[in-house]
């Protein structure tokens, strides 16, 4: 033990894995070492995924009720309301009124007021049933709220790639890492498999794949279907990536040396190769998720998305994206900046992680 | 640091790439100056064999190669001469004879004669060759037949008095001299592909075609031989050529017309007012064409083939089938809604089958629907439809109505459209489970699998409403609530039968009308489709271009279409 | 070396024929062939659509249909499209020069700009320009490339620089060939830009990434334990160890550029192979489907082989015993 300890590869020779103390009194370490950028990274993701955890809460309306009479709609102004008005709710906004509906221009209704209660009905803001609703973001073009549905998004887009980048990639990190260490026969065998996966035409699978859904399936069940076919279709690139590293790795001397003193093969695995190759996998994976957020969406053109009236991020945008929206509608691009924020935060605290736990930068 | 330099060497050669490229000299508008219009078509054509055309894109690529025997005024929708001078019904409507137009020259110098109408007959009756225009000429499945008594006269004997049939003749004429020896070797279906050079094309229309680049462009240039003359007797087309660009995705399009690039643009709903607004800056003129010619609307499943399963009825076939719980939908359809925030208002409700444009042939009495969710709700109540538990309606027997809907995906309209319906439905306590099925596989449900509840989708229309037979004929494939009905499966199907039979054997359009406004009628009475809106079509064109008067039909006299000389 | 390329290139030939099977039968479990794009038009009765399923010999068995494909392909004929009723070779060839000339021009555009940056920012890790050139990359990760089309397309129509989409200008064939060549890289110039920026991104955050981890490395501290100046160190130790996983990836990039950009193509009317295979799927096309899963195999072999041998070049810990060892 001794003797393999003092070879062990750099990767695992002295992990940041603090003296053992409570998890929280170990994250409130972790919270103080950490730069501001992480911190707010950490908070918009913890923000994110309250909405996704809260979203009837934090939406003020129904993510698919539709005011048909306010397409398009600009986002609205808030005020304080007048004091004397202050048993409706203390925040207001004027109602709009479509001026020109071809054009779709708004003007402010300065004749009446919508009250903006907070903690109302279960809401954290929303205005009472009767009154013009307020659009936090604006409307999109069936006159939905923009806000609840980019919270109800996030249901979706939070986890897809999350989770589409934790199927993908652990199975890239193993079947390639694997590959490398073992060469010979076994890699290329494994090689040539990657091969063949990677060389199927990916849309054909799904084509066939959406005509064998059964069309009542839920939007959750259709969701976990798409997470998974996505990871599916993209572990065999990273694979292939991986396992060139690992074969650099492979003679290195301190696997050689791992190897001469009879080390497993699931030892030198997980204890040598796997480490040496997770940084850069860990900036891949997270690197990769903006994919998935933005690759659900055009899964929805074969019918595989998630559906009308259920909203995700990348639909959202994808709806969004031409050129007349942009110029008329701006606030439309609203989601498209929640995945930037969001694939902003993973990045940053990925690249943080990384420089935690990599050994070679704390010296 | 090296490393910077480098990104600052890759960074200048980025910038002088760019300086190179503005250096590239934009060639000038000059499409007024050499009379040659610029439009954009979405996609590449198929074919260039005009008998072998399936799709609208080659269609188009070819249609002013080619002509036929008669021509449609499009603001008439009545026919006119085109290859034959004039032509006569005799023998109790049974025989038609043609006069053919004389001096008529193929592009190669051949003149068009009897010979190439019948030579164009006998390929499209070849069973070998898959075409669509054969079952237009099959009256009673019986061929027409054709001879020539002599080079400038094609006389027709049908089977019986048969309404459509100049109609069924409106196929494009092809060369004789130059296809013969291909189809007598069997190789007719692999003649004039797209890889054939554009100049090989023997056409007589026109224009003709000089160059087709794939993905980029079609170029054709004035047929000089072409057979019109205008009211001076001046030659015609008055154009000198014409280039369509091939630019599949719309916003491209819309850029190029803004750009000047192109000359002509069929403007989306959302983009008529800010090119409206930009009309005097763009030197553009914006008109409405018309309505849609086609017809959107929501099918409803009534084919027990789908719902019999194991000698047990799904309760849906018995909702379907009830015209009382029809008639409750069709009041929750938001037409207005569809209208204002699919189209941007620049739509009209449709109530039949027909479009308002088929002046002769649409039902302008039929009274529409109203969209009224309380009055669904009571009519739903009524016919035993009753609430049984908070958001939940169900059947007389105590089924909740839950049923499927789907269209084809990817088009955002219909999205929009399928979210308006399922909401109001939703209000009503029906639950409406909505997923897209892409075209083919759709296509499958519908007319093999007839795994489906309720569908939004849209078929195109013609002039000729016995073109819609297959539709509404019982025994049609096209049949779509129940294809291909052994008999037909209720009264009101014979009668649409029975209907459509007595339609084709009166020859006067206007004495024809009649029976396809009750077809309308019934259709709108028993609800087996529920129709919503027609968009209202748009164009925008530059001012300098004269005679420009699109239809929805076509334009009218197109070959008058020219540049003003500035 | 030798050994191990005959024996790579050999095992094409099974691999080709597996994967060739596995996507024609994948074809067979999607319902509709391609008649059933005619099957909506009432002109078109069951009878001709039955004539020309015959035709096509599109009711025949799933292995007959594909040993008269393969059967084809050995006689270097990838058959007649459905869709277009001309040989396959006649619609792929004029686009395939296109589509590499670009994707390569793409390919060269990101990689010379990903690899600079990456190696600057890392660097300076934490500086400001760091933090910057991050924050730019993660904001162009968000947007999907055919939205940067527009952008750019919006551009050309607003500055009067570019040509609007398009591959080439409409009087083309009455150019000068020197002219042509003007014109064609005129057109090149903004897609190239739109499909070079898209790749950049994480290429460069790659690239950071690799430099960092290597950095530290205990070779590398040797190397400058040594008193090697720091850029030797860089570009002999740090550079090449790090090049490694950046090899394996050119190596399949370069088929997946190729048909990974129809909808880019579609906005910018590219006349590439993207948007045909994309139709041609939707339709049912299968040889024309067929036709470019063929090639994007042997491109994706081919690019895997180079891929290994460029890897072996490159990094010095890698070598064909290491990637072929009995």
């Amino acid at each position: 033990m001794n003797a393999r300890a003092a070879i062990a590869s750099p990767a695992t020779r002295n992990v940041a894995i603090p003296e053992r103390r409570g998890l929280w009194a170990a994250l409130g370490h972790e919270w103080r070492v950490a730069s501001l950028t992480v911190k707010l990274s950490a908070l918009l993701l913890l923000l994110f995924y309250l909405f996704a955890a809260a979203s009837p809460i934090i939406a003020p309306y129904d993510p698919a009720h539709q005011w048909r009479e306010l397409p398009d709609c600009p986002p609205m102004r808030l005020h304080l309301a007048p004091r004397a008005d202050w048993n409706q709710g203390y925040l207001c906004a004027w109602p709009m009124r479509l001026d020109v509906p071809l054009a779709r221009h708004y003007a402010e209704d300065h004749s009446r007021r919508t009250f903006v209660r907070l903690f109302d009905r279960g809401h954290l803001f929303t205005t009472a049933p009767g009154d013009p609703p307020f659009f936090l973001m604006g409307s999109e073009g069936l006159g939905r709220d923009l806000f609840s549905r980019i919270v109800y998004g996030a249901r979706v887009s939070m986890c897809i790639g999350l989770v589409g980048v934790a199927i993908s990639f652990s199975l890239g990190i193993m079947v390639g890492a694997f590959s490398g260490l073992m060469g010979g026969m076994t890699d290329s065998a494994i090689m040539r498999l990657c091969e063949v996966e990677m060389s199927l035409p990916s849309f054909y699978f799904l084509l066939a794949l959406a005509a064998v859904i059964p069309s009542g399936l839920s939007t959750t069940a259709t969701f976990f279907l798409i997470v998974g076919i996505m990871a599916f279709i993209s572990w065999a690139g990273f694979a292939r990536v991986i396992r060139g590293m690992a074969a650099s790795v492979r003679s290195a001397p301190y696997v050689e040396a791992a190897r001469a003193l009879g080390g497993s093969r699931a030892r030198l695995l997980f204890r040598h190769v796997i480490p040496s190759v997770i940084g850069f996998a860990a900036v891949n994976a997270s690197l990769s998720i903006p994919g998935y957020i933005l690759g659900e969406s055009a899964l929805s053109l074969l019918g595989l998305g998630i559906q009308e009236p259920a909203a995700s991020w990348g639909n959202l945008l994808s709806q969004a994206m031409d050129p007349q929206t942009v110029a008329y509608y701006p606030w439309v691009l609203a989601p498209g900046l929640f995945i930037s924020a969001a694939v902003m935060a993973f990045n940053f605290l990925g690249d943080h992680l990384r420089d935690r736990f990599d050994p070679s930068n704390s010296g | 640091m090296r490393g910077r330099r480098f990104a600052f060497g890759a960074a200048a050669a980025l910038i002088a790439a760019a300086i190179a490229g503005c250096r590239v000299n934009r060639p000038p508008n000059d499409h007024a100056a050499t009379q040659t219009l610029y439009s954009a078509t979405v996609s590449d054509p198929g074919t260039f064999n005009p008998i072998l055309v399936t799709d609208s894109a080659s269609g188009d690529a070819i249609g002013d190669l080619f002509e036929s025997l008669v021509r449609v005024n499009p603001r008439t929708t009545l026919f006119e001469p085109g290859l034959a001078e004039s032509w006569a019904f005799s023998d109790g409507d049974k025989t038609l004879t043609f006069h053919l137009r004389r001096g008529v020259k193929w592009s190669d110098g051949a003149p068009f004669t009897a010979r190439d109408a019948l030579f164009t007959m006998r390929v499209i009756y070849d069973p070998k060759i898959p075409n669509s225009s054969v079952s237009a000429m099959l009256i009673d499945g019986k061929p027409i037949l054709a001879s020539a008594p002599d080079d400038y006269t094609v006389v027709v004997r049908l089977p019986r008095p048969f309404a459509p049939i100049l109609s069924s003749l409106q196929f494009s004429i092809l060369p004789a001299h130059a296809l013969a020896t291909a189809y007598a070797a069997g190789r007719f279906n692999h003649t004039w592909g797209i890889d054939t050079p554009p100049d090989r094309l023997t056409a007589l229309g026109p224009f003709l075609m000089t160059r087709y680049v794939p993905a980029q462009l079609l170029a054709y240039r004035r047929n000089p031989d072409f057979w019109m003359r205008d009211e001076h007797n001046g030659r015609l087309p008055r154009l000198k050529g014409e280039v369509r660009l091939i630019v599949p995705d719309q916003n491209a399009q819309y850029l190029q017309f803004q750009s000047g690039m192109t000359d002509v643009y069929r403007p989306r709903p959302e983009e008529v007012w800010p090119l409206e607004q930009a009309e005097s800056k763009l030197n553009i003129t914006v008109r409405k064409v018309g309505i849609d010619t086609g017809s959107l609307f929501f099918a409803f499943n009534r084919n027990p083939r789908h719902y019999v399963r194991q000698g047990a009825t799904d309760p849906r076939y018995k909702w379907f089938t009830d015209v009382n719980f029809m008639r409750a939908l069709a009041h929750a359809v938001d037409k207005r809604g569809m209208i204002d925030l699919c189209y941007r208002g620049l739509a009209v409700p449709a109530v039949s089958d027909v479009s308002p444009e088929n002046k002769i042939y649409h039902n302008p009495n039929l009274k529409d629907y109203e969209y009224d969710l309380k009055l669904a709700a009571r009519l739903l109540d009524e016919a035993g439809y009753r609430m049984i538990r908070p958001g939940v309606r169900g059947d007389p027997d105590g089924h909740p109505l839950v049923f499927n809907l789907t269209t084809n995906a990817g088009v955002p309209v219909r999205d929009q459209m399928c979210a308006i319906f399922k909401q109001d439905l939703q209000s009503l306590g029906i639950t409406v489970n909505y997923r897209p099925l892409d075209f083919i596989t759709l296509v499958k449900a519908l007319e093999s699998s007839f795994d489906w509840d309720c569908v939004l989708i849209g078929f195109t229309g013609g002039i000729e409403p016995n073109d819609a037979s297959d539709f509404l004929r019982s025994s049609g494939n096209l049949h779509i609530w129940d294809p291909a009905e052994p008999k037909p499966a209720t009264a009101w199907e014979a009668q649409i039968d029975r209907l459509m039979e007595a339609g084709t054997t009166v020859m006067d359009p206007y004495q024809r009308a009649p029976y396809y406004w009750q077809i309308q009628q019934i259709l709108h009475d028993q609800l087996p489709i529920i129709e919503t809106v027609r968009q209202v079509t748009y164009i925008a064109y530059r001012n300098t271009l004269e005679n420009y008067e699109p239809t929805v039909w076509g334009f009218y006299h197109p070959e008058w279409i020219e540049f003003r000389a500035e | 070396m030798l050994r191990f390329l005959l024996r790579r290139i050999l095992i094409m030939i099974p691999l080709i024929i597996g994967i060739t099977f596995i996507s024609f039968a994948a074809m067979s479990l999607i319902p509709g062939n391609f008649v059933a794009n005619l099957a909506l038009d009432p002109k078109i009765s069951p009878q001709v659509l039955k004539q020309m399923e015959a035709e096509f010999g599109l009711d025949q068995p799933l292995m007959l249909r594909y040993a008269r494909w393969l059967w084809g392909i050995a006689h270097l004929r990838l058959g007649v499209s459905l869709a277009y009723r001309v040989d396959v070779a006649h619609l792929i060839g004029p686009r395939v020069l296109n589509t590499v000339i670009l994707a390569l021009s793409s390919m060269a555009l990101s990689w010379a700009l990903a690899i600079p940056i990456g190696i600057v920012v890392a660097v300076r890790q934490n500086s400001i320009l760091d933090r910057a050139l991050s924050f730019l990359s993660f904001l162009g990760m968000s947007v999907p490339a055919f939205f940067l089309a527009f952008l750019a397309i919006d551009f050309a129509l607003w500055s009067g620089w570019f040509p609007i989409g398009q591959t080439m200008s409409p009087d083309y064939a009455s150019l000068d060939f020197w002219s042509r060549i003007a014109d064609r890289v005129d057109h090149l110039i903004l897609p190239t830009l739109v499909l070079g920026l898209a790749g950049v991104a994480s290429l460069m955050r790659l690239m950071r990434s690799q430099i960092l981890e290597i950095k530290n490395a205990d070779y590398v501290r040797t190397a400058r334990a040594k008193g090697l100046p720091e850029s030797v160190v860089l570009y002999k130790h740090v550079l090449r160890n790090a090049l490694n996983p950046f090899v394996t990836m050119a190596g399949y990039s370069l088929a997946d550029l190729l048909g990974g950009a129809a909808l880019v193509e579609s906005v910018m009317n590219l006349q590439g192979l993207g948007l045909l295979l994309l139709n041609a799927v939707m339709k049912r096309d299968v040889p024309l489907v067929m036709g470019s899963v063929l090639m994007g195999t042997v491109l994706l072999l081919i690019g895997n082989l180079l891929a290994d041998l460029a890897l072996v070049a490159v990094d010095p810990r890698v070598d064909f015993t290491t990637l072929e060892a009995q």
